[in-house]
């Protein structure tokens, strides 16, 4: 049964075609990567699954339930879905605790359950810029988290990190997958992302979906055509 | 509340506060009472308009304004690309305080450049007394107002210059090409110099202040002269269309051609600082000199024959207006305080849209005497009327674009990634306002509201037409001064202001280190 | 409370104290007056008013040398919505304007029997009382008493020329002196007049009080201004004279122009500004002007210091204010196309 419906989603961006006709299912609580080349319009299907894009036409349907189309619009705060974005985009006046408080009650014993889960206790009262970078992933993990939504789009939230950054985060996201039974979906232009990562992968190019299949599957399709 | 109730209500503010008072002045010539005015009045109206008296005068107005422009822009830019991509010291300091003369009116120069080169002037006691500089020409009104003025013309050719891709510029360089500057960064800040030169051809156009004390009699003096002299205020709204139809003529294909493209930029990333013009030391000798001769002519010299001219009466003065200076800050605080506010929404809602142009340029090209009559038309029979808060409401008309400005580079600075990780968490515009927007630009928004402050402390063009009845400005009192030739106590409560403009300017620049 | 409810709250305070600043009811003990006449004079004896009666007096100061919109045109706009309730006019040409354009309402103060029929409007629209002249003050150190203009037609002595300056022929008590011309001596030899007088480069300044700072400077050797600017000047000692001109047995004479105080049609608060009329009207009121800022009495029961000059002494240009109200556009017209290019 798909989690995650995409229905011949059509997006312009001054008049030409970044998303054309894009159809695709994502099953509950799988991984499913977007790879593709940079502007092929992954980061753009993100958006629009989050709502922070409309879309010219097509719809989107999450958890069986309409979220938009070409008459409808759910706003993003009502889709429940959380966002990683490329550039984490935490709040540098903003504490880790005051990032939690900002979607949690004040007191509420669910921001120390998170902070402990990621091991973030004791950058509690610090800001972003006195983090690491693994520290900083995780306080975007946190603060997506915190909006205890079974969705999670990430948006190639690897990019800026080193391989063994990257592996520590990978299994942190596994874990909380596992115990919150996330759905994952993960834009990457990374083939080695895809391989050790993903369940399922949608090649994408200039704005369509080439094809959809397990990782190895798409892996040997590119590998072949070089 | 969510984001499009705020948009709703930002639109509708904007449509009542600076759209309507025109709307109201096309009808009250055209439709007066709901009725169509007879043709032929009309016609006779504009036929007596178009004597060949009143041509000059426009033509004459419309050069002062384009040469002011002209020269503005010229300075704005070269104080901007010194500042911007040469090596000279503290560019910050110096692009805070050559920024100043854009707060300080207009008139205070002419006063006190009239006190420095009079007849009787400083200027001319201190070399030959046989030297008699006549000042009172339309050279020296293009030359004041551009002292006035080239500071925002700086200020907007910076936004440009900050937000060119350092590639584009780079790649020009290792061409060896010695066009990098013609063929490569002022292509790339066109909007803004085309931005520049209309703000401060509007600006221009618009003073009437000024002209008056030098004796030059400009359009806006007979758009006055129907109202003060002739008492015809019908007459005087059809003086103002000639110079309607050519701001929105000109507003117009303002916006058409930078259709897509942006004078306040919209780029979410700005880049650092990058220097490649290296000069010898002599040579930023000469750019140091450039600049204080600058600040000497535009606030050394005035400074100076305040001083000179006030006698040191500044208790006296000051006791003599405190009535009028509280009233002052009171209205210009709570005035520049639901600008900055308005000025935020108009940019949030409208920097992807190429209607924030027509927004910040339309009010600038309307003269403060059209803004007038217009508003007295609209709210002379409503409770408004005879109340600050008709006086609030000309002024959010006035200013509101210089806030947009000013705000747009602390705005752009804010990655749209921090606005959208918190709406996909609530929908509560205010909150998100509250929390991450205000906290991340609030150096704009205090830079914004000092600014405007200033701006209402020293309007005068309006303040005199829409002021209650036993209410009075500081800047309306040192203008009757002015008339009644009480020079002393006009220098004094002139230094007084410049005092607390500085003053309040200074702190900003401490407190947050932000520069323009 | 929740964070959005609290700042709606704000907002809604805030508006409730726009709304009251707009809405709340005009107090009773008050009486709003536009003056036009200089603030440094004229706000003393509001004071005094107010101090006496207990009335709040809320006043609108203007000054009759600046080209803004000024009380008039506001008066005019505010026609359907008064906001004041007297006007005090420091000359007559423009209450007649309002007169015209059904602005005022008519009171006949009882403390204005005893001022001359010719300077009061006949239906008692406007009053006139304490007035200032039109006359000429010279340096004494460019010009000795022999050779001192005496008449205006010495402006355009090509003797004088590029020496001599007039306050603003568009505005205030210049304007009316422009008018007072073209009804005394017919269009055509005003107009000549002051072709002439353009032709000797006469200068042309903002305000009486700016001529009399350019003749004290010495800067004009003699220009046109009023009694009070003039007399602050003779007041501090400073080498100028004064003359009223035109006082011989063939010339035209002087222009006089009292200060008229009216009521406003509809005023909001027609009581008090009865009051407040017949306050201004009383002798006590022009001896303050008199002793102050140097205006002549009109009133017969008014006692003027020794300084000022009696009214009836000074021979006064032969035509009614309504015969100068009748040019007052014809004159400006021709001002503003001849000196305004």
């Amino acid at each position: 049964m798909s989690y995650i419906t995409l229905e011949g989603i059509s997006k312009k961006f001054t008049g030409r075609f970044v998303l054309e006709n894009v159809n695709l299912e994502i099953k509950k609580g799988e991984i499913f990567g977007l790879f593709g080349p940079s502007g092929c319009g992954k980061t753009t299907l993100l958006r629009i699954i989050a709502g922070l894009e409309r879309l010219e036409d097509g719809k989107v349907v999450l958890r069986s339930k309409e979220v938009c189309s070409r008459t409808t619009f759910l706003p993003p705060e009502e889709r429940n879905v959380s966002f990683i974005f490329q550039d984490l985009a935490l709040w540098p006046h903003m504490t880790v605790r005051e990032h939690l408080e900002f979607i949690l009650d004040k007191n509420s014993d669910e921001i120390e359950k998170i902070l402990k889960t990621l091991e973030m206790e004791k950058h509690i009262n610090s800001l972003p810029e006195q983090l690491s970078g693994g520290e900083k992933q995780r306080l975007a993990i946190a603060r997506s988290l915190a909006q205890n939504s079974d969705i999670l789009l990430l948006d190639e939230p690897f990019s800026s990190v080193d391989f063994n950054m990257k592996e520590k985060t990978k299994e942190v996201l596994l874990n909380l997958k596992k115990e919150y039974g996330l759905t994952f979906v993960y834009v990457t232009h990374d083939v080695f992302d895809i391989i050790d990562f993903c369940d399922r992968v949608a090649e994408m190019k200039d704005g369509r979906i080439l094809k959809v299949g397990k990782p190895k599957d798409i892996v040997k399709r590119i590998v072949s055509k070089i | 509340m969510k984001e499009n109730h705020f948009k709703i209500l930002t639109i509708f503010i904007v449509f009542l506060l600076v759209f309507l008072p025109f709307i109201n002045l096309f009808m009250y010539v055209f439709f007066l009472n709901f009725q169509l005015s007879n043709i032929e009045d009309l016609w006779n109206f504009v036929a007596f308009s178009l004597d060949k008296r009143l041509v000059n005068i426009f033509l004459r107005t419309i050069v002062i304004g384009s040469l002011t422009a002209t020269f503005s822009i010229i300075l704005g830019f070269a104080l901007a690309y010194l500042l911007e991509f040469v090596n000279i010291k503290h560019p910050n300091i110096w692009r805070a305080v050559l920024f100043t003369p854009f707060l300080i009116p207009a008139y205070f120069f002419v006063f006190s450049w009239l006190g420095f080169l009079g007849k009787r002037g400083t200027f001319t006691s201190i070399t030959f007394q046989n030297i008699q500089i006549d000042v009172y020409n339309p050279a020296f009104l293009i030359f004041f107002l551009t002292l006035s003025f080239f500071p925002i013309a700086m200020f907007i050719i910076s936004l440009g210059l900050k937000n060119i891709n350092m590639n584009l510029i780079d790649a020009g360089r290792l061409s060896k090409s010695k066009k990098v500057l013609k063929k490569i960064i002022l292509p790339l800040i066109k909007p803004h110099l085309i931005a520049s030169f209309f703000i401060v051809f509007s600006l221009t156009v618009s003073d009437y202040t000024t002209s008056s004390f030098l004796r030059i009699n400009t359009y806006q003096g007979e758009i006055f002269d129907q109202l003060a002299v002739f008492y015809n205020t019908k007459m005087a709204t059809i003086y103002s269309i000639p110079l309607l139809l050519f701001s929105f003529g000109v507003s117009f294909c303002f916006y058409y051609y930078l259709k897509g493209k942006r004078f306040v930029t919209i780029s979410g990333m700005s880049r650092k600082k990058v220097i490649f013009v290296k000069l010898k030391n002599y040579e930023k000798v000469l750019v140091y000199t450039f600049f204080l001769s600058l600040l000497l002519f535009s606030l050394g010299i005035p400074i100076l024959m305040l001083f000179i001219e006030s006698e040191f009466q500044f208790s006296t003065a000051l006791l003599a207006t405190k009535n009028e200076l509280i009233s002052s800050l009171v209205i210009g605080g709570v005035s520049s305080l639901l600008i900055t506010i308005l000025g935020f929404f108009i940019f949030h809602f409208f920097k992807e849209n190429n209607l924030l142009n027509l927004i910040i340029i339309f009010p600038l090209t309307i003269p403060a005497t059209v803004i007038g009559i217009s508003l007295i038309d609209l709210y002379s029979t409503t409770p408004i009327y005879g109340n600050v808060v008709l006086l609030i409401i000309c002024y959010i008309t006035r200013f509101l674009p210089f806030s947009i400005l000013i705000l747009s580079p602390f705005l752009t600075q804010l990655s749209q990634n921090l606005e959208e990780s918190a709406k996909l968490s609530t929908g509560n515009f205010l909150k998100i306002f509250w929390k991450i927007l205000l906290p991340l630009s609030k150096g704009g928004f205090v830079l914004s509201f000092i600014i405007v402050f200033i701006l209402c402390l020293t309007e005068i063009s309006i303040t005199q037409m829409l002021a209650p009845a036993g209410f009075q400005t500081l800047a309306m009192r040192i203008d009757t001064l002015m008339h009644y030739a009480n020079y002393s106590f006009v220098a004094s409560l002139s230094l007084i202001l410049l005092i607390l403009i500085i003053f309040l300017y200074s702190i900003y620049i401490i407190v947050y280190g932000e520069i323009l | 409370m929740e964070f959005d409810k609290r700042l709606v709250l704000i907002f809604l305070i805030f508006i409730l104290g726009i709304s009251i600043l707009v809405f709340t009811k005009k107090e009773e003990d008050v009486v709003v007056v536009y003056v036009a006449h200089d603030q440094d004079y004229s706000e003393p004896i509001l004071q005094e008013f107010e101090n006496i009666t207990g009335i709040k007096v809320k006043a609108m100061y203007d000054t009759e040398a600046t080209k803004t919109v000024g009380l008039v045109n506001r008066l005019i706009a505010e026609k359907n919505n008064p906001q004041a309730d007297v006007f005090w006019n420091n000359e007559v040409m423009r209450s007649v304007l309002l007169k015209k354009n059904d602005v005022l309402q008519s009171y006949c103060s009882p403390n204005s029997n005893d001022i001359p029929s010719i300077q009061k409007d006949k239906d008692c629209y406007w009053t006139g009382f304490a007035a200032r002249a039109r006359v000429i003050l010279y340096n004494t150190e460019k010009i000795s008493e022999q050779e001192s203009p005496k008449s205006l037609y010495d402006f355009i002595n090509s003797r004088w020329k590029g020496k001599a300056c007039i306050s603003n022929p568009l505005i205030g008590s210049g304007s009316g002196l422009t008018a007072a011309l073209f009804a005394s001596l017919g269009d055509k030899e005003a107009k000549e007049l002051f072709l002439k007088m353009k032709e000797n480069d006469i200068h042309v300044l903002e305000s009486p009080s700016m001529v009399r700072d350019q003749v004290l400077a010495g800067e004009c050797w003699f220009g046109s201004t009023d009694t009070d600017d003039a007399y602050d000047a003779l007041a501090a000692k400073k080498p100028v004279k004064m003359i009223f001109p035109d006082q011989g047995e063939n010339q035209i004479g002087d222009f006089i122009i009292p200060n008229s105080v009216m009521m406003i049609s509809k005023a909001p608060h027609q009581e008090n500004a009865k009051k407040l009329i017949d306050f201004i009207l009383s002798a006590h009121v022009e001896e303050e002007l008199a002793q102050s800022a140097l205006q002549m009495p009109l009133k017969a029961s008014s006692k003027a210091p020794e300084n000022v000059p009696k009214i009836e002494k000074i021979k006064s240009m032969n035509v009614s204010y309504e015969e100068i109200y009748n040019k007052l556009n014809v004159s400006n017209q021709f001002i503003q196309e001849t000196f305004l290019t």
